[in-house]
């Protein structure tokens, strides 16, 4: 939405105003091209069949990220099928049943740094509970966190429901929970659908919660369990960061690479679902 | 009859999942307190007061001063480095962008606020961090490069957020002002921006409280060093990244562990401020 | 819905799966190297077993003995006096395994022209209390010298703050490094700047200084001659009686075979075995 208005002087002062800010945003939109292509293009070249499908080797100068992509989705699926069945009862609970506290307890809950989940994750599901550095424990840590995200925008995009529909539908003899869980939320599919694939995302990418609860360095089988320590896409390129030196960056840069394909090809796919339902 | 039992289940797992979030919000800080207390109860205040932070020596020592403020000068300096830029590039999307501009930057900053914070870090670590030895500079990680890690990181939340409360202001009230002869400038930053200001603060604290949070770019970037950095050049050590770092090597029971859960708590007692403060502000906003 | 509860039976068949033999092990970034010949070695014999490998430092290992969370801690450092006493309270008993040796060796960047450090000097320079070069060498040119070391969390940092801090307080403007590897990396790049790190890290990107006089070759490291000499161990927990049979006995066996101690030597450390 623009505003035209012309003014003599006045228009060329608002004309260099305006100038600025689009060359300032211009500047900062390429600085993010740029950060997405020194992330994904150098580690391209080592993609391969190999590259995807073995072990690392030689001490991280040969093979592959295998574990680390399988290490990733297990993580992924075990946190998300935690968290998106409760973060939509609980988004239904904010925008249908209006209970303050509740809404108080998941703002706060979503503002907690993932740090501070791992240090809970791994006091309570892994030294209490005895899951050791697990995928379970992970996962649970992982679902906890990103629990409030769910829940937050399942509220809001059930508040955006008009209100007749809701009116119309008691009107016609429905008790409450059908009214919610026969007519309002399949109305709502594809948005619950974006913003499941976004909290995907989300959950690919987490590094620090999985660092103290779930992951390890390097695992020379697949996990059996789901009490198995894993490797991730994340972690793993931490490690390599942190621990390794340049004999290891490729295999860091490689993946890096997949970990953004992941995370592009869920927001599209994200985006797309949102675009369908307007 | 059978309609009866899937109500009565449906509202048992609405029941549930609420449970769960309070469940988990009560039991995270309980946890917390918990373990965070032998080290309260042995170290004390030294905690808070001393700089010291050699949980390895013997003696050790426990002071994490220095920690809680590199986590607020990162946080401080941080925001003030992200939201300016981000509110001028959410004023020119919403006032000055062709739809299609709007669009695809808006949908190219919706992509970055996917890319990991870790890989961020990466990017950074390699290509930026090496340059700093060559220009002279001692410590090829520092708060600077960090706090450039940071911005990218941060830049979306804060745009976006910015953005949406701008474009939630009605029309009419700009419309008007052009009326009355203001230029578009002039009306976006007095009258869009005083009418979404609870909005724009909330962006505020929202970012604020995304980078206080933050640990991989810090612990990647930063520079690792236990002390309050003189200039913008020296390393320096946060809350999250000494979590991160040293958890592994705490063992349960040992003060280590438990003063490194009281850093835990400190963190989620400013995350827990600036939640507060935004839901404060949004309460405003509704008003 | 359906789909939710599809997805949960799957879920809780993985988890019931296969019981399969897990082998965590976890501690020393100096037996890292060394550690990952083992287990790739061990993997092809047992295939069978699942290793994991985790090298964050020695403290963490031993910390993960006492929480239960790995099977073996490869160290490069003893005991701590606190961790004794922690195993009394615990009731738990760690046995050690010497695996190799290994000496700490000072390095510099290539550029740097001293030859010889004393340990005193050392201290002085990691104390904070030396800051140039030409405070060490009065022909060395009058830089700031940039000095690295291993995090806490590390064995290498504990033996150095024993045998060389004498246990003073490190200066804050001493940069700590996650790994031995990215200290080599950044020393090889960083000029004036100086580090310490087990010798089985040290190569041609790098200069080695002797200290005291002495260097860490080989004979000096096994006589103890050199100064910064150290035992390399392998912790397992033993409070329910020495592991004869298991991945855990297994693992050890082959640690302590000639192939495995082949592979100390590989990388780079003195075979404890068979000198």
């Amino acid at each position: 939405m623009t505003i035209t208005k012309t003014n003599g002087s006045k228009t060329v002062e608002n004309k260099k105003a305006r100038i600025a800010l689009k060359i300032l945003t211009y500047f900062i939109s390429i600085l993010i091209v740029f950060v997405f292509i020194l992330a994904f293009l150098p580690g391209l070249k080592y993609w391969s069949w190999e590259f995807f499908s073995s072990f690392p080797e030689d001490q991280m100068t040969g093979g592959g990220i295998f574990p680390a992509i399988l290490g990733s989705i297990l993580l992924t699926a075990v946190s998300l099928v935690i968290a998106i069945p409760l973060g939509i009862f609980l988004g239904i609970v904010l925008s249908e049943y209006n209970l303050s506290y509740i809404k108080f307890a998941v703002t706060i809950l979503s503002g907690i740094p993932s740090v501070v989940f791992g240090l809970f994750g791994l006091g309570l599901f892994c030294i209490t509970m005895n899951m050791r550095t697990s995928i379970l424990a992970g996962g649970l840590t992982l679902s906890l966190m990103v629990l409030p995200v769910i829940s937050s925008s399942v509220y809001e995009v059930m508040r955006s429901i008009p209100r007749e529909l809701r009116e119309a539908a008691y009107a016609l003899g429905a008790r409450k929970s059908e009214v919610i869980f026969d007519m309002l939320v399949p109305s709502v599919r594809n948005s619950i659908i974006t913003v499941s694939f976004v909290s995907a995302g989300r959950v690919i990418g987490e590094t620090a919660p999985l660092i103290l609860t779930a992951a390890v360095f390097y695992a020379t089988n697949l996990p059996k369990n789901l009490l198995s320590p894993v490797m991730t896409l994340p972690t793993h390129i931490y490690f390599l960061a942190a621990a390794y030196g340049t004999k290891a960056r490729w295999m860091a840069e490689g993946a890096a690479s997949v970990l953004i394909l992941f995370v592009i090809l869920v927001y599209t796919i994200a985006f797309m679902f949102r675009r369908e339902k307007k | 009859m059978h309609r009866e039992i899937k109500d009565k289940s449906r509202k048992a797992l609405l029941a549930i999942s609420s449970i769960i979030a309070i469940a988990a919000l009560f039991g995270i800080y309980y946890y917390l307190i918990k373990e965070s207390l032998p080290a309260i109860r042995s170290v004390g205040a030294e905690l808070f007061f001393s700089d010291q932070w050699y949980p390895v020596w013997e003696p050790a020592e426990y002071g994490m001063r220095s920690l809680i403020i590199n986590s607020l000068i990162v946080t401080v300096l941080g925001t003030l480095l992200v939201v300016p830029i981000s509110y001028f590039i959410a004023i020119y999307l919403h006032g000055f962008a062709s739809k299609k501009e709007k669009g695809i930057i808006r949908r190219l900053i919706e992509y970055l606020s996917g890319i990991p914070s870790v890989i961020i870090a990466f990017v950074f670590l390699t290509y930026l961090s090496p340059v700093f030895p060559n220009i002279g500079i001692y410590s090829p990680q520092n708060l600077l490069l960090a706090l450039i890690g940071l911005f990218f990181l941060t830049i979306p939340i804060s745009t976006v957020l910015i953005l949406e409360s701008l474009d939630s202001v009605p029309r009419e009230l700009e419309e008007s002002s052009a009326a009355l002869g203001a230029l578009p400038l002039r009306t976006y930053m007095k009258i869009t921006t005083r009418a979404a200001l609870s909005g724009v603060l909330n962006a505020i604290v929202l970012t604020a409280n995304r980078i206080v949070g933050e640990t991989i770019v810090v612990l990647l970037l930063g520079g690792g060093a236990a002390m309050v950095p003189a200039k913008l050049t020296d390393p320096m050590k946060t809350l999250t990244a000494v979590i991160a770092s040293e958890m592994p090597e705490a063992a349960q029971f040992s003060i280590h562990y438990s003063a490194l859960f009281v850093a835990g708590l400190v963190l989620v007692l400013f995350s827990t401020t600036f939640e507060l403060i935004s839901v404060m502000l949004l309460r405003r906003s509704r008003r | 819905m359906r789909k939710f509860l599809i997805a949960m039976v799957l879920v809780s068949i993985f988890t019931v799966g296969v019981f399969a033999e897990n082998l965590v092990i976890k501690g020393s970034n100096t037996l890292l190297d060394a550690a990952q010949l083992w287990v790739e070695a061990f993997s092809k014999e047992n295939p069978d077993v699942k290793v994991t490998l985790e090298g964050a430092g020695s403290s963490t290992g031993i910390a993960a003995l006492f929480n239960g969370t790995t099977d073996i801690a490869n160290s490069s450092r003893w005991f701590k006096d606190s961790e004794v006493q922690k195993m009394f309270e615990a009731k738990k008993w760690f046995a050690p395994i010497l695996v190799a040796w290994d000496g700490i060796a000072i390095v510099v960047h290539k550029d740097v022209p001293i030859k010889n450090i004393s340990v005193q000097q050392l201290r002085d320079i990691y104390t904070g209390k030396i800051t140039r070069w030409n405070q060490i060498d009065p022909n060395a040119p009058a830089k700031d010298i940039v000095a690295f070391s291993r995090n806490t969390a590390s064995g290498t940092f504990e033996v150095f703050k024993e045998k060389v801090l004498g246990n003073e307080k490190m200066s804050p403007r001493v940069r700590m490094l996650e790994s031995s590897m990215a200290e080599l990396e950044t020393v090889a790049n960083t000029p004036y700047s100086i580090a310490y790190f087990g010798i089985g890290y040290v190569d041609q990107s790098v200069k080695v200084v002797s200290v005291n006089k002495i260097m860490p070759t080989k004979q000096n490291v096994l006589s103890y001659k050199y100064p910064l000499s150290r035992p390399l161990f392998i912790f397992i927990d033993v409070s329910k009686g020495w592991p004869e049979e298991g991945p855990v006995a297994e693992f050890v066996r082959f640690v302590m075979s000639a192939k495995g101690q082949q592979l100390v030597e590989k990388a780079g450390f003195v075979a404890a075995l068979g000198q």
